[in-house]
């Protein structure tokens, strides 16, 4: 296929063009309470084209093959006519050309477990919760997605390469008495298969939790001091902060262009956060990116100081900075956009213990489950939280939201712990350049982080 | 289509071919300039089939023999199909075709008219405009003989640009079945609520009560229709389960599934599993007069299904994924009044256009605990744009002595008015 891409850009004349193609497989597994609801097998093709032509830009999208050649075609005509409706023309940056096979070879393939062994051990995963009093039903997948990829360009670059991500992921659903709480966990997250399995404990305990919280309070509305587990710290940093600094965020925004320079003292000294697709065996590790620029480690935040920022090759090129690999598109029907790999806080010298102390009054938070940003304000929240009263856990508490201001917010960060850990589901929904695209590959980590005031959302 | 179908038949399946065809063309303009074209033309297609009893599915692009046979293996290994294929044709089914699908140079030409109608007014925006020609083609056979095919085309116009020395912005939308649709209407309204923005405010924490914009109406129809769907009826989490003709919302409140109006251009003749649609009232003044059933939950209901197998929801969805119960077209009633008489009456109060983190909350049970967007409104004006302020409320237990106002906006998720709530819980100043 590779050969074909090249054979088709050739082709291009005087415009700067790539072509991928891929062929994807995915299985999902579900079961709703005890009754198995979907058994799926994808096998899916495509191919992507961007033009670069006349000073504008086209993306076109096909499910066949013999559609790419009409494909390049009507991308360059359109990026023509972009072109001229524009004060000056996208440049992409330079980046030498990268040619190889990079395929990769998981512990234990989960391309080569049987079907049946899949379904065993989510039947397995979801009786279990099942079985725990005040469990009212659940949900539990397995999702396994796999994607070969061939990427060709006109600079040279040749690459193949593949995606190998898989996980199980079981909500728990406690009721009584009307009132509905959940819990959920995921596992896995990496290319390992064996990663899922001999999960029962810590299942369990988080599928505890959810009866737990019927007879727990909402939580209180208010401005309060908050610590946050390292899955609910990584959230807020992926959030709050990692979204700002994806270059085609802001590359239009000129007032958060000027805030967010390189050298910018943006947070507490103690405070750095990385973006590294090298880690291995993360949600967001890789090895190329979908414009062919191999993946590696950027700084954001070097103590408190803005070091990095996250590029495509044409935003690297508007702001003048570094390539850093970050475009990725969740399939061939949608155009790469720039994306965090594993963006996570480095650790601090903190424990938890002296943060309850140093918290007081306020809240310890569990769990994340889901945020949205837009520019500086952000929005998580929790799957539950404890209240802390004299620098004691308290009494847990449900229905937990948060919300804040980024650059105010970094400036509260009061300590940050010893204890990084990453979160083993990805999960990331950003739009931009064409529909909302929900990518798997989006991984986070985290130390318990104390931030001296948040402002909580309940209805007491 | 036909090849599955005549090899389920030659093997003795039940099968379901849903094949869409989608060739939307969008470009955006940001800062001022086009960006991009995007000119997509794919195909995605789910086939179903049942084997003694079992369902199995495959996803691929076009409808071939070698996807059934996938979808017959993993029948083999699938979930029990308490349910069947669809039956019935209708003449409805196959619609009327929309107009062509327009060429890039005229999205390019009304993205030029409206970033120029904006920009003369007002220069200093990093202005955004969206603009999207959604075309879908979608098809539907089944071994057990219905056949239809439909085609969904409209435009979508969105105007935005960020608050300046903010990462907020915001944001107006349109849709309308061409190209020939009344931009100048909605940069107007756009840069009316811009110039509103231009000072910020944090409320003081406390009950106050909310104007929800038609934007806002997904906190209202959202747990709703999560709640009215047979998937949560079944597992018996709906906080609405077994309570057909009981008074759940305020009186004021109309809500059906409008899927037939045939100048809506996102309506519906039949769901994605074959099932002919309807209109009709989900909630009536107040009062549960229905539910939202796909074929699956239906008969795990022992009710058949409603019509509403679609295979999108809340979060999305597209051809590739399962047909779950959700509105065909979630329709929310007008009332009487305009909606600035509503907002005239806010002593002190939110006019809300939009929130972050909904699907964080608990949701199912009508819960919202959102990042509030919009305004603060004394003495019936607006006098500053929101920050920093949260919005908590349940629609079952806060949504008392609700007004509605007598326009109402067709938006692409649904159709909705504005909606004055007379207290919401709000987190803002200490």
């Amino acid at each position: 296929m590779l050969d074909q891409l090249t054979s088709i850009l050739a082709g291009s004349r005087s415009a700067t063009a790539d072509a991928r193609w891929e062929e994807n497989r995915r299985v999902e597994i579900v079961y709703k309470g005890p009754v198995l609801t979907e058994c799926r097998m994808f096998s899916t093709q495509g191919g992507h084209v961007r033009a670069f032509d006349g000073g504008g830009k086209a993306l076109v999208s096909v499910s066949e093959t013999e559609d790419l050649i009409a494909a390049l075609g009507r991308a360059c005509a359109a990026a023509r006519a972009v072109g001229r409706g524009r004060r000056e023309a996208i440049t992409l940056a330079d980046v030498p050309p990268v040619v190889g096979d990079y395929s990769i070879h998981p512990r234990t393939d989960p391309r080569a477990v049987p079907l049946k062994r899949k379904l065993e051990l989510l039947a397995h995963y979801n009786a279990l919760v099942l079985a725990i009093p005040g469990i009212a039903t659940t949900h539990a997948t397995y999702t396994e997605w796999t994607s070969e990829r061939a990427f060709a360009a006109t600079n040279g670059t040749a690459v193949t390469y593949e995606i190998v991500i898989a996980n199980v992921a079981v909500r728990a659903v406690a009721r009584q008495h009307g009132v509905v709480q959940e819990t959920a966990i995921a596992f896995g997250g990496s290319s390992d298969f064996s990663r899922m399995e001999d999960r029962d404990r810590e299942l369990a305990e988080r599928a505890r939790t959810a009866v737990a919280l019927l007879e727990a309070p909402q939580i209180e509305a208010g401005r309060f001091p908050v610590i946050l587990d390292p899955d609910e710290a990584s959230l807020f940093v992926h959030e709050a902060f990692g979204h700002l600094s994806e270059g085609d965020g802001i590359q239009d925004n000129p007032s958060f262009r000027e805030r967010l320079k390189l050298g910018t003292e943006i947070a507490v000294p103690m405070f750095s956060v990385t973006d590294d697709a090298t880690l291995p065996d993360l949600p967001g590790s890789y090895e190329v990116d979908d414009e062919g620029v191999l993946a590696q480690r950027t700084e954001l935040i070097r103590n408190g100081v803005l070091a990095g920022r996250l590029h495509s090759r044409e935003t690297a090129a508007d702001f003048g900075e570094p390539t850093s690999g970050n475009m990725r598109a969740v399939d061939a029907f949608h155009t790469p956009i720039v994306r965090m790999s594993n963006v996570f806080v480095e650790p601090g010298t903190d424990n938890l213990a002296d943060m309850f102390a140093a918290a007081g009054d306020g809240y310890y938070l569990i769990g994340a489950k889901g945020g949205q940003t837009s520019g500086d304000q952000f929005t998580f929240g929790a799957q539950y939280g404890w209240r802390i009263k004299n620098g004691k856990q308290d009494h847990l508490v449900r229905d937990v939201n948060m919300s804040g201001e980024l650059f105010s917010t970094l400036q509260r960060i009061a300590m940050v712990g010893d204890d990084l850990k990453f979160s083993e589901r990805g999960g990331c929904g950003k739009g931009g350049v064409g529909p909302m695209q929900l990518n798997a590959k989006s991984g986070k980590g985290a130390p318990h982080v104390l931030i001296s005031e948040v402002t909580v959302g309940g209805v007491r | 289509m036909n090849e599955v179908l005549a090899y389920a038949e030659r093997h003795g399946l039940q099968a379901e071919v849903y094949w869409a065809t989608r060739s939307p063309l969008s470009t955006r303009y940001q800062g001022g300039q086009p960006t991009a074209v995007i000119d997509n033309r794919v195909d995605q297609c789910t086939v179903r089939v049942v084997r003694e009893g079992k369902l199995g599915v495959a996803c691929g692009t076009r409808p071939t023999q070698q996807l059934a046979e996938w979808a017959a293996q993993a029948a083999a290994e699938g979930a029990d199909a308490p349910f069947g294929f669809a039956e019935e044709t209708c003449g409805q089914a196959e619609a009327a075709d929309p107009p062509e699908r327009p060429h890039a140079e005229a999205l390019l030409q009304l993205g030029d008219t409206i970033r120029g109608y904006i920009l003369e007014r007002r220069r200093d925006l990093a202005l955004v405009v969206d603009i999207a020609c959604h075309d879908e083609h979608v098809r539907v056979a089944t071994t057990e003989g219905f056949c239809g095919q439909e085609r969904e085309s409209y435009v979508s116009l969105t105007v935005g640009a960020p608050f300046a020395q903010s990462g907020t912005g915001l944001w107006k939308s349109a849709v309308h079945p061409d190209v020939a649709l009344d931009a100048a209407s909605l940069a107007e309204e756009f840069l009316e609520w811009y110039a509103w923005g231009d000072r910020v405010v944090t409320p003081p924490s406390g009950r106050l009560p909310v104007l929800l914009a038609p934007e806002a109406a997904f906190l209202l129809g959202y747990p709703l229709g999560a709640a009215l769907a047979g998937d949560a009826l079944w597992q018996r989490t709906s906080p609405l389960e077994s309570r057909l003709g009981e008074r759940v919302l305020c009186e004021n409140l109309t809500v059906s599934d409008a899927p037939l109006d045939p100048s809506d251009p996102l309506g519906r003749t039949f769901d994605d599993e074959g099932t002919l649609c309807r209109s009709r009232a989900l909630v009536e003044r107040g009062v549960l007069r229905g539910y939202l059933l796909d074929r699956r939950t239906g008969a795990l209901l022992g009710q058949g299904s409603t019509g509403n197998g679609f295979k999108r929801g809340m979060f999305g969805g597209g051809p590739w994924a399962v047909p779950t119960p959700w509105p065909a077209r979630l329709t929310i009633h007008e009332g009487t009044e305009p909606w600035r008489a509503l907002l005239e009456r806010l002593d002190q109060g939110l006019l809300v256009c939009g929130g972050m983190g909904f699907h964080s909350s608990n949701y199912l049970q009508g819960n919202f605990s959102i990042q509030a967007m919009g305004y603060y409104v004394e003495d019936g004006r607006v006098t500053g744009r929101l920050t920093g302020t949260m919005l908590a409320g349940n629609i079952y237990g806060d949504f008392v002595g609700v007004e509605v106002s007598q326009e109402r906006k067709r938006l692409s998720q649904f159709v909705a008015p504005y909606m004055l709530i007379p207290e919401l819980q709000v987190a803002g100043r200490r």
